[in-house]
C-alpha cells in the first residue's frame, strides 16, 4: 500500500529580484508503508527539499503538484476544509505527526536543555494527556537507548547522542514515517552506525525510514534507492539495479564493495550483478576461487 | 577567551533545593536580592553569608562553582569597589589616606567593603537560582507568574519559549565563538592588541560569522520546531507541573524569616548587633 | 629537515577541578618535511588538542613543542608561527565574514602586513589554486556560494598565508561524494605547489590509508600507533582496541581470510586486493575447474 505518493511535483524557490531556482522538477513517486527508502543524489540535486514536501512543511509551488500523505493532501489541509471519518477537521499537524523529519545538525534540532524536556515537546505541543506525555517519552528514550541521559543537558552530549535524542523526539510522536534528513552527515564512525542501526530497527518495528544520505554504504541498507538528480527521479530501484547502472553521471560513488568487484571484473572475475557490500563482495569472491 | 561561564548552567544533583518548586526559588531569589539591598550591618551580611553557605551545602552545589560566577564579574566589582573607595567618603569622617584630591575616609572604608560584599552576596545568589533550576523550569516559573499579562494580550508563551531557547543556546553558542576566534586567530588576527576602537573592529570577524550561523540555525531550529507541531493548539500541555510542596513552603517559611530578621536589624536594632558582635573593632 | 618536534608533551583540560581531563599524556612525535600525516583517533582521544598546540592556539602546559626549531612559546614569533602552520578548522566554512570572497582570502596576508601588492598576488595565486578562478569568484559573496565552493575559499584563505605546514581537520566532514574528490584532489595538489608538510585529523580510515604516508593513531591522550598505514591497520587488533574502524579493504581480506584465502594483511587500497586477487586467482585457478 502506497502510504506517501507524490504526483507531479514542482518545488521553486523564489529567490527574489525576479529570480528564482526550480529545485524540483515534475516529481512523480510512492513509497510504500514499511519500506526502507534511501534518497541521493550531490549537494543541490534537491533532496532536502523534497524531504520539507513529504511533511508539509513546502508545498508544491505548481498548481498540479500533489503530495498526499496517508491519503491526505498536503495543500488541501492548509485551508481547513478537509475532514476525517468523524467530521473532525484534518490539519496540516496531522501530516507533521504522521511523517517526522530527524535534521542533519545535532545542535539546531533540541528546543529545550534538558534530554526529556526536548524529547516531551512534540507531544506537549498537541496537547496530550499529562500521563501519556511522560510514558510516550520515557518509551521513546528507550527506543533509542537513551533513558539514561533523561536528566543530562543536551548539550554535554556527543554528536551521535544528541541524534539520538532528536529522533526519540520524533518517535514521541509516534510518527507512521520519520525522514533522516542527513542525519548522519556531522557524525563520527561511531554515532553513523548507532543512527543507522536504531533506523534499520525502527524499520524492523513496521515504521516507514526514508534516509536521504551521501553515503553510499549506507544507501546500500536500504530496500529501494532513489536517485534525484537536478531535481529530477534519475534511478529508482532495489541497491542491487541502482549500483549496477553508472551513478557518477549523477555526481555520486559506487559503494566501496561494487567498485571492487566492478574492477575485478577487468581482471576476468565475474559477479552476478552487483555486490553491495563486503559480505555479498566476499561471498562472490569465494565462489570463484574454490 | 569565554570561558569559565556559569551563567545559564544548570548543575544536574538532585537536592531538595533542586526540587523546589521554580516559582518558589524565584520568589525566594527576589526576597533575597531585595533583601541584600536593605542590610546595613556587618551582623546581616554575616547572616546572609551563612543563609547562602547553608543553602549551598543543601543544594550539594560544589562552593566553586558558585565561586566561578563571581569570578566572572570580578573586574566589575573591583572597579566599583575603587569608584566607592575614593568618591564614596562623607564629610567630617575620619580621614586614613589622602593624595591630592583622592580621600579615602574611615566611612568611605566601610561603604566599599559593604558594597563588595553585597555584590558579592547578590551574584551568588542569583546563580544558584540558575544552578540548582533547570533553564526550562525557570522559563516555565517566569510564565506561570506572567501568566496574568496574558489578559493585555502579552504573548507569555511566546516569550516563556524564547527565553528557554536562548538559555539552550548560550552553550552551543560559547562554544562556536571559541571555535571561530581559534580559526580567525590562525589567519593571524590577534584581539589584544590596539585601541578601543581597533580591538572592537578585530572581533567583527567573529561576529560576522557567528551572526550568519546563528540566522542560519535559527532557520533549520524553526523547521524542526514546525515539524514536531509548535503553535498546533492553545492547549499545550506541559509534562511537568510544578506542584507547591511543604518543601516550598518551608523554604518560603525560612525566607520571610530571614527577610524579617534583616528589616528590624536595618530599622529597629540599628547596628546594636553589630556592636554587641564586634564591640570597639569597627 | 625537521617541521615539527613535540617532546613530552602533556596537557590537562580544568586542571585541579572535579572535570579534570588528561587530553594528553606525554606525547612525543617527529614529523619531517614532506610528510603527509594522518591523525587517528576516536572522538575525545586528543587530536584537537594535539594539533592546536602546532600553532600555538592551546599554550603548553608541560612538554614542549618546535616547529622548524622554534619553540611555540616564543612570544615574539607566535604571528609567524600561526603564519607558518595553516590551520584548517572542521567546516572552515562556518568562519567566512568578508563580503567579498577576494577580501575574505586576504583577511590573512593583510594580519601578516604585506604589501598590497603582494597581497593581491597571493589573493590571486591562492583563489586559483583552489579552483575558484578571480576573474569569476573576486567580487563575489562567499554567503552565496554552493557547500563545496565556500569550503575552497576558506580552504584559500588559509593558503594565502603560504604555510610552510598545512594542518587540516577533518577537511570531507559533510561533503558529498564530488566535494569529498574535489578536496582530495586540492590537499594532493596544495602537497605538491605550496605546503609540502600535511596534516590531517580524520576519522575516516579509508581515505586516511589513501592519502597518508604516515599514521599517528591517538588513544586517551597517548600515541598508540605511530607508522606506515600498512603497518599501523596491519595491527588489527590494536585497532580494534582503540575503537576505531578497519579501512574497506582491510575488513575484505579478513573476511576472505576467514573463508580460507589469505592474502597479505598490509593491502588496503583497492588496486592492492585487485591485483593480488588476480594473482590469487592465476595460481589456484587450474584447481577450481578440476
Amino acid at each position: 500500500m502506497s502510504y506517501i505518493v507524490l504526483k507531479g511535483v514542482n518545488f521553486t524557490y523564489s529567490l527574489g529580484e525576479g529570480r528564482s531556482l526550480k529545485a524540483l522538477k515534475n516529481l512523480s513517486f510512492s513509497v510504500e508503508k514499511g519500506s526502507f527508502v534511501a534518497l541521493v543524489g550531490m549537494n543541490g540535486s534537491g533532496k532536502s527539499t523534497l524531504s520539507k514536501l513529504l511533511n508539509g512543511l513546502f508545498l508544491p509551488t505548481n498548481k498540479q503538484g500533489q503530495v498526499i500523505v496517508d491519503g491526505i493532501n498536503t495543500k488541501e489541509v492548509e485551508d481547513g476544509t478537509v475532514k476525517d471519518g468523524d467530521g473532525n477537521e484534518v490539519t496540516a499537524f496531522d501530516v507533521r505527526r504522521k511523517v517526522g523529519i530527524v535534521f542533519q545538525n545535532p545542535d539546531n534540532q533540541t528546543v529545550a536543555t534538558i534530554v526529556e524536556d526536548d524529547v516531551a515537546f512534540g507531544p506537549e505541543n498537541i496537547g496530550l494527556p499529562r500521563e501519556e506525555i511522560v510514558e510516550r517519552v520515557t518509551s521513546a528514550l528507550e527506543s533509542v537507548g537513551m533513558q539514561d541521559y533523561k536528566d543530562r543537558p543536551v548539550s554535554k552530549l556527543s554528536g551521535g547522542q544528541k541524534q539520538r535524542v532528536a529522533i526519540a523526539g520524533v518517535l514521541a510522536m509516534r510518527p507512521d514515517v520519520i525522514v533522516f534528513d542527513e542525519s548522519t552527515a556531522m557524525l563520527d564512525p561511531l554515532g553513523r552506525r548507532e543512527i543507522m542501526s536504531i533506523a534499520k530497527e525502527l524499520n524492523n518495528q513496521g515504521i516507514t525510514v526514508i534516509m536521504v544520505t551521501h553515503n553510499m554504504d549506507e544507501a546500500a541498507l536500504a530496500d529501494r534507492i532513489i536517485v534525484l538528480s537536478k531535481g529530477e527521479v534519475a534511478l529508482d530501484g532495489t541497491p542491487k539495479e541502482v549500483f549496477s547502472q553508472d551513478v557518477t553521471r549523477f555526481g555520486l560513488t559506487l559503494p566501496p564493495a561494487t567498485e571492487t568487484a566492478n574492477r575485478l571484473g577487468a581482471v576476468g572475475f565475474d559477479f552476478d550483478g552487483a555486490m553491495i557490500n563486503e559480505v555479498e563482495l566476499v561471498e562472490g569472491i569465494c565462489k570463484q576461487l574454490r | 577567551m569565554f570561558k569559565d561561564i556559569s551563567f545559564g548552567q544548570y548543575y544536574p544533583v538532585n537536592s531538595p533545593v533542586h526540587r523546589l518548586d521554580a516559582r518558589v526559588k524565584l520568589l525566594i531569589t527576589l526576597m533575597f536580592v531585595v533583601g541584600i539591598f536593605f542590610i546595613k550591618s556587618y551582623f546581616g551580611f554575616m547572616l546572609t553569608a551563612v543563609v547562602l553557605v547553608l543553602i549551598i551545602l543543601l543544594a550539594r552545589l560544589p562552593i566553586m562553582s558558585v565561586l566561578k560566577s563571581v569570578k566572572a564579574v570580578l573586574f566589575i566589582v573591583a572597579f566599583t569597589a575603587l569608584i566607592n573607595l575614593f568618591l564614596g567618603g562623607e564629610n567630617g569622617s575620619e580621614v586614613l589616606w589622602a593624595w591630592k584630591s583622592l580621600v579615602i575616609t574611615k566611612a568611605s572604608d566601610h561603604t566599599t567593603i559593604k558594597m563588595v560584599l553585597r555584590l558579592v552576596l547578590l551574584i551568588s545568589g542569583a546563580s544558584l537560582l540558575s544552578l540548582t533550576t533547570t533553564p526550562v523550569a525557570l522559563a516555565d516559573g517566569i510564565e506561570s507568574i506572567l501568566s496574568p499579562l496574558r489578559h493585555i494580550r502579552v504573548p507569555v508563551r511566546d516569550i516563556a519559549m524564547i527565553m528557554s531557547i536562548a538559555l539552550r543556546f548560550i552553550p552551543t553558542l560559547f562554544e562556536e565563538t571559541n571555535k571561530i576566534i581559534s580559526a580567525q586567530k590562525s589567519r593571524g588576527a590577534s584581539f589584544d592588541t590596539g585601541g578601543p576602537f581597533a580591538r572592537a573592529k578585530a572581533l567583527l570577524p567573529v561576529l560576522i560569522p557567528l551572526f550568519v550561523n546563528s540566522f542560519r540555525r535559527a532557520d533549520e531550529l524553526a523547521f524542526a520546531m514546525d515539524s514536531r507541531c509548535y503553535n498546533a493548539t492553545d492547549k499545550r500541555v506541559k509534562m511537568k507541573v510544578a506542584k507547591i510542596g511543604i518543601g516550598d513552603v518551608v523554604a518560603l517559611f525560612v525566607m520571610c524569616a530571614f527577610f524579617t530578621v534583616i528589616m528590624l536589624d536595618r530599622y529597629y536594632w540599628c547596628g546594636l548587633v553589630d556592636t554587641l558582635i564586634f564591640g570597639g573593632l569597627l | 629537515m625537521q617541521a615539527i618536534k613535540i617532546t613530552s608533551l602533556t596537557y590537562i583540560y580544568s586542571k585541579k577541578t572535579p572535570s579534570e581531563k588528561v587530553a594528553l599524556d606525554n606525547v612525543n612525535l617527529a614529523i619531517n618535511e614532506g610528510e603527509f600525516v594522518a591523525v587517528v583517533g576516536h572522538t575525545g582521544s586528543g587530536k584537537s588538542t594535539l594539533v592546536q598546540h602546532l600553532n600555538g592556539l592551546i599554550k603548553t602546559q608541560s612538554g614542549s613543542v618546535e616547529i622548524f626549531g622554534n619553540p611555540t612559546t616564543d612570544k615574539k614569533k607566535l604571528k609567524q608561527l600561526r603564519f607558518d602552520v595553516g590551520m584548517v578548522f572542521q567546516y572552515p566554512e562556518y568562519q567566512l565574514f568578508e563580503d567579498t570572497v577576494a577580501k575574505d582570502v586576504a583577511f590573512g596576508p593583510k594580519n601578516m602586513k604585506l604589501p598590497k601588492e603582494e597581497i593581491d598576488n597571493r589573493v590571486h595565486r591562492a583563489m586559483e589554486l583552489v579552483g575558484l578562478p578571480y576573474s569569476d569568484f573576486a567580487e563575489r559573496s562567499p554567503f552565496e556560494l554552493s557547500g563545496g565552493e565556500k569550503r575552497r575559499a576558506a580552504i584559500a584563505g588559509v593558503i594565502a598565508m603560504e604555510p610552510k605546514i598545512l594542518v587540516l581537520d577533518e577537511p570531507f566532514a559533510g561533503l558529498d561524494p564530488v566535494g569529498v574528490e574535489e578536496i582530495t584532489a586540492l590537499i594532493m595538489k596544495l602537497k605538491r605547489e605550496v605546503c609540502p608538510t600535511v596534516i590531517m585529523v580524520t576519522h575516516d580510515m579509508d581515505s586516511a590509508s589513501a592519502l597518508a604516508d604516515r599514521v599517528v593513531a591517538l588513544y586517551d591522550g597517548k600515541i598508540v600507533a605511530d607508522g606506515h598505514p600498512k603497518e599501523v591497520f596491519g595491527n588489527r587488533a590494536l585497532i580494534e582496541e582503540i575503537g576505531l574502524d578497519v579501512p574497506f579493504v582491510a575488513r575484505v581480506v579478513d573476511r576472505l581470510e576467514g573463508e580460507g584465502i589469505c592474502l597479505d594483511k598490509g593491502i588496503l587500497t583497492i588496486d592492492e586486493l585487485v591485483s593480488a586477487l588476480d594473482k590469487y586467482k592465476k595460481l589456484t585457478g587450474g584447481e577450481s575447474h578440476v
